[in-house]
């Protein structure tokens, strides 16, 4: 237990001193830290060796020096004058052959162990965040292995909505009638598919257009929703499977693609608005649907 | 020694506690793959009205063309003290204009009159079904207040 996996404390010291110094020369900064904290983790009270410390602290203050304005005299000073009713309550039980090496051990270690202990509770945290379903890099989208939803889409007000009564002949006919100049309308769709209807549907705060297509026993559809509220947008949920969420960038938009049950799926957002291609569709085909919206 | 200990340790807990974090979010996926053969998506909104309205809005879209598409059972719940309770319920047809037939998609809304600075929200159940079978999903909308 007490026994230093690198170094044994009893006897032969000065012996291997100077292999300890020609092994240290070959090492940068990083490897003498994590060196170092390796035989510090191997230490204990009984074989802690100062020698061996002190020897890395020298070649570490040699190859990567503390900076040049930071005076570890001024600072210990005022640290002392600081806490020192503290100190003086301590100081009997304090051995000065301990206190020097490890004030500077303790120095350099907090300072790498509080970076450490922060850089592993942030990954932790984002990490647990991911697993939760919450994408801490792309805030945009969030899934599970169960459903997909986007819960910060893009705000703009949108204009006053014609009646949804009227008949259009295209997705794009439907755009332009309530305003809608961005690409979302696909201009091209597997050719064993055939229209099977358009429908608008104005509601309050949200105007919905749904194209369907059909193919003997196939269907597919787009749909289209724009929204007044980013909270309204963020209510859609995605029937999806277990497998993954694919992004798919075309003209700066990511498309996220996934299946649900054997049906593929496109969703994306574009301004204030959610759309989404879904259907009895293979994965090229969708992808294609997807690059006809862009082609100018 | 115990620096050691200390430092693994805590080293050791939060691989645990990360794999633990990530082994129950795979078995909770496992245990309750959803996907549906009948629901593609769906939403379901609260929103305040005038004199004291809450309206529930809802939106269905089937996977294809189904019998029977919309909310097949919205609660209303009003917010008592931190606690929600259902104070009206609704049960969907089509001559309700819950559930509309023969179709893939389906728009719909209830208006509830609730108490003036009430907290409200809704339960709604979504439903998609044919003659193979049927699924649904129960949503909670975000709250309002009665205004």
């Amino acid at each position: 237990m007490s026994e230093n996996r690198y170094f044994r404390h009893s006897g032969g010291q000065s012996g291997k001193a100077s292999q300890i110094y020609k092994h240290l020369s070959s090492m940068d900064p990083d490897e003498l830290i994590d060196e170092l904290a390796d035989k510090w983790d191997a230490m204990d009270d009984k074989d802690f060796d100062p020698e061996l410390i002190d020897a890395y602290l020298e070649k570490l203050d040699k190859t990567g020096p503390l900076a040049s304005d930071f005076n570890a005299e001024n600072s210990l000073a005022a640290f002392q004058e600081k806490h020192s009713l503290l100190l003086e309550q301590m100081e009997p039980a304090l051995k000065p052959s301990d206190t020097i090496p490890r004030q500077r051990l303790h120095s350099r270690f907090r300072a790498a162990r509080l970076i450490a202990t922060v850089v592993v509770v942030t990954l932790a945290c984002m990490v647990t965040a991911q697993a939760l379903g919450y994408n801490v890099f792309e805030v945009i989208a969030r899934w599970t292995e169960e459903t997909f939803r986007f819960t910060t889409p893009a705000q703009t007000e949108t204009g006053a909505a014609p009646s949804g009564d009227k008949e259009y002949k295209d997705l794009k006919e439907a755009l332009d009638a309530f305003g809608i100049t961005e690409s979302v309308a696909p201009t091209w769709y597997p050719s064993e598919f055939e229209m099977s209807g358009i429908k608008v549907s104005p509601a309050s705060g949200e105007v919905k257009f749904r194209v369907t297509y059909e193919a003997e026993e196939k269907f597919m559809a787009v749909t289209i929703r724009q929204f007044e509220s980013a909270k309204d947008a963020s209510s859609i949920t995605y029937e999806k499977d277990d497998s993954p969420v694919t992004p798919y960038e075309c003209d700066g938009i990511t498309h996220y693609l996934m299946s649900n049950n054997g049906q593929m799926r496109a969703a994306w957002t574009n301004q204030n608005m959610t759309c989404s291609i879904s259907g009895d569709l293979s994965e090229d085909e969708l992808k294609q649907m997807i690059n006809s919206i862009y082609e100018r | 020694m115990r620096k050691k200990i200390g430092i693994r340790t805590l080293a050791v807990f939060m691989v645990l506690l990360l794999s633990g974090g990530m082994i129950g979010s795979a078995y909770a996926a496992v245990g309750s793959i959803n996907a549906s053969y009948y629901l593609d998506d769906y939403a379901a909104t609260a929103d305040t009205g005038t004199s004291g309205e809450v309206v529930i809005s809802f939106d269905v879209n089937a996977t294809r063309v189904m019998d029977s598409v919309g909310a097949s059972y919205i609660v209303i719940q009003e917010n008592n003290s931190g606690v929600w309770k259902g104070v009206a319920s609704y049960f969907g047809s089509t001559a309700n204009g819950m559930l509309a037939a023969d179709t893939d998609s389906h728009m719909g809304s209830i208006t509830y009159v609730g108490t003036l600075g009430k907290q409200y929200r809704a339960l709604v159940t979504v439903y998609a079904g044919n003659s193979t079978g049927s699924d649904s999903r129960t949503v909670t909308t975000d709250s309002v207040t009665a205004g």
